[in-house]
C-alpha cells in the first residue's frame, strides 16, 4: 500500500525515488526580477531528469509530478484513460459549489459534446463580426498613451483590451471593467486562499446575476447562448451555465493579457525584431506563433486515475501531475536551440495546450494578439524597456507585474 | 497499406501509410511530416492540420461539413482539414501539399 500523494506535510509517498524529488521555482508564490524565459526555463531542462516530483507545486501547497519533455506532455493530454482534468482549477471546491468548469473540467464524452456546442462560436468565420471590434479597443487604448512617451503596457493595453472584448461578448457594460479587472487578478495572481475565494464568489454572484436577467431578456450574447442551448434533447444546467461563464472569465482574460505582456517587453528589448516587423507586418503571425512557443506561460493539471509507468517513473492514482506549457515548448528534444526566436520556425508548440482540450479560444486569443501588434507597430514609434525594475508572478501564470515601455513622443 | 503523398513547401515529396479509416492527420503527425501539426488531435477546432488537395483527388473526398468549412474560409481554393479525410480504397495514392505555415 503506498502512501497517498495527497498526505499532508512533505511525506513523499513510497512511489516517488527520492532522487527525483526537486525543487522547483515555477510556483504559485514564488516571484524573480530576472526574465525566467532567458535562463530558469532552460536550466530545468539543462539540469533536470524527464519527470521529476515537486513537493508544492499543486495550489495549497501540495506535491505533483512535473513533466518536462514535449513528446511526454502531448501524450499525457491525449491519454484519458489515465489521466482526467477534473480538478485541474479547483474554484469550485474553494467556495463549496459543484460547478466545473466548462469545457475544460469535463473529461469526455460530455466534453465532447460542450465543444461540439461551443466550437462553432469560436472558428475564424464565426469571430469575423468581432473584427471591427477588436482593432477599435486597441486603436483607442494606443491612443489614450501615444502622446504621453511612457506606458506601463501591462496596465494600460494588456490588461484591459482583452477584458474589454470579452465584455462585449457577454453584452456587459464597459463600465465593469475595473471591477472585471480586480476580479481577475484576485483569481490568478493572488497568493491569498481567502482573497481568491472572495474573487471566486464575487464572479460566480455576478454570472448567476446575468444569467438570471439573460433568460427574461435574452439577447445575441455568449450567456444568452448558453441559455438556450442544447445538448441532444437537454438543456445546460444552471451548473453548467456558470461553470462556461466561468471558464470564459479565467481563460479569456489573463492568458492574452500575460501574452501580450511578454511579446511588447521582448519588443523593448530587441528592436531588431520590431523593426523586423515594421518593415514586414506580414511576418507577424508567423512571429507571434514564434513568441507563443517561447513564452508559454500557463499551467494545467491532470489527475492520475490509473497506474502507468512512463519514462521508468510510476505514476499512481491520485497523484497530480503539472502540465507546463512552459517546459514542453521550450523542450531541446522538441525545438533545435529553443532559447532563441526564430520567426521562421513556425513550429508546433502547447501554448494551447494539445488534444481534445486544446484551446476553444485559441483563434480568438491570436486574432487579439495580431490585431494588437498590427496596431501598436503601425501608430506607435520604436519603443523601448524602461529601466525600472519588473517583477515576474512565477506561478499558474508566469506573468511580469509591469512592462514599462518608452518612446520619443 | 494506402498511401498517401504529401508535398511540402520546399518541394520534398513524403510517401505515408494510411490505414482504412485513419485520419490523413493522424498518419502524417505519427509520420513525422512537417507542417501538419494536428494541435487538437482531430476535434475540429484547431485548423492546424490544412492540407491543399491535388487535381483530381477532390470530387472524392467526403463531403465538407460545416463546421469544417468555417475553420478553412479563409484558406486558399482546394484546402480540407486532414483530420477530417479518413483513407479509403478510393484515396489510396491521394497526392496533397502542405502549406508553409498553418498559423498565418
Amino acid at each position: 500500500m503506498h502512501t497517498p500523494a495527497h498526505a499532508p506535510g512533505n511525506l513523499i509517498p513510497d512511489h516517488v525515488p527520492a532522487e527525483l524529488v526537486r525543487p522547483y521555482a515555477f510556483v504559485l508564490g514564488n516571484l524573480t526580477s530576472a526574465n525566467p524565459y532567458e535562463r530558469m526555463v532552460h536550466d530545468v531542462h539543462r539540469h533536470y531528469p524527464p519527470i521529476f516530483w515537486v513537493k508544492d507545486v499543486y495550489p495549497g501547497g501540495t506535491p505533483a509530478w512535473v513533466v518536462r519533455r514535449f513528446a511526454d506532455l502531448r501524450a499525457i493530454y491525449a491519454d484519458d484513460k489515465h489521466f482526467t482534468v477534473k480538478g485541474f482549477a479547483p474554484f469550485a471546491m474553494l467556495v463549496g459549489d459543484s460547478w466545473d468548469l466548462v469545457p475544460a473540467g469535463a473529461d469526455a464524452p460530455l466534453h465532447d459534446a460542450y465543444r461540439a456546442l461551443l466550437n462553432p462560436l469560436f472558428t475564424p468565420v464565426a469571430l469575423k463580426k468581432l473584427e471591427e471590434k477588436v482593432r477599435s479597443v486597441a486603436e483607442r487604448l494606443v491612443d489614450g498613451f501615444k502622446d504621453k512617451g511612457a506606458v506601463d503596457f501591462r496596465e494600460d493595453f494588456a490588461v484591459p483590451f482583452p477584458v474589454s472584448i470579452v465584455l462585449d461578448l457577454l453584452d456587459l457594460p464597459q463600465s465593469r471593467m475595473a471591477e472585471f479587472m480586480s476580479w481577475e487578478h484576485s483569481l490568478l495572481h493572488e497568493m491569498n486562499l481567502a482573497n481568491i475565494m472572495s474573487a471566486t464568489r464575487n464572479v460566480v454572484d455576478m454570472f448567476r446575476q446575468v444569467i438570471k436577467e439573460r433568460r427574461v431578456n435574452p439577447g445575441e450574447d455568449l450567456v444568452s447562448f448558453a441559455i438556450t442551448a442544447k445538448i441532444g434533447e437537454r438543456h445546460l444546467s444552471e451548473d453548467e451555465i456558470v461553470g462556461f461563464c466561468f471558464n470564459l472569465f479565467i481563460g479569456g482574460l489573463d492568458t492574452v493579457t500575460t501574452n501580450l505582456c511578454w511579446q511588447f517587453r521582448r519588443l523593448g528589448e530587441h528592436p531588431d525584431e520590431q523593426q523586423a516587423l515594421r518593415d514586414n507586418p506580414a511576418l507577424i503571425p508567423d512571429a507571434i506563433q514564434e513568441y507563443l512557443r517561447y513564452f508559454s506561460p500557463a499551467s494545467t493539471f491532470r489527475t492520475c486515475t490509473k497506474d502507468i509507468e512512463i519514462g521508468g517513473v510510476a505514476f499512481k492514482p491520485g497523484d497530480k501531475v503539472l502540465m507546463s506549457t512552459t517546459l514542453g515548448s521550450n523542450d531541446p528534444e522538441q525545438f533545435e536551440n529553443p532559447e532563441e526566436i526564430r520567426f521562421d520556425r513556425r513550429a508546433t508548440h502547447l501554448a494551447f495546450g494539445s488534444g481534445i482540450h486544446h484551446c476553444l479560444g485559441h483563434h480568438l486569443a491570436r486574432r487579439e494578439l495580431t490585431v494588437a501588434m498590427q496596431t501598436i507597430l503601425a501608430r506607435l514609434p520604436e519603443f523601448r524597456l524602461g529601466n525600472s525594475e519588473i517583477l515576474t508572478d512565477l506561478g499558474g501564470v508566469i506573468q511580469p507585474r509591469s512592462v514599462p515601455l518608452t518612446w520619443q513622443a | 497499406m494506402p498511401k498517401a503523398i504529401f508535398t511540402l513547401h520546399d518541394g520534398s515529396r513524403h510517401t505515408v501509410d494510411v490505414g482504412l479509416g485513419e485520419s490523413l492527420m493522424k498518419a502524417a503527425v505519427n509520420a513525422d511530416i512537417p507542417g501538419i501539426a494536428g494541435e487538437c488531435g482531430g476535434s475540429v477546432s484547431c485548423a492546424t492540420c490544412k492540407i491543399q488537395i491535388a487535381n483530381g483527388w477532390w470530387d472524392r473526398l467526403p463531403m465538407l461539413q460545416e463546421l469544417e468549412e468555417s475553420l478553412i474560409e479563409d484558406a486558399v481554393p482546394q484546402t480540407r482539414l486532414s483530420c477530417q479525410l479518413c483513407m479509403t480504397t478510393d484515396l489510396d495514392g491521394i497526392e496533397v501539399s502542405v502549406p508553409p505555415s498553418q498559423y498565418g
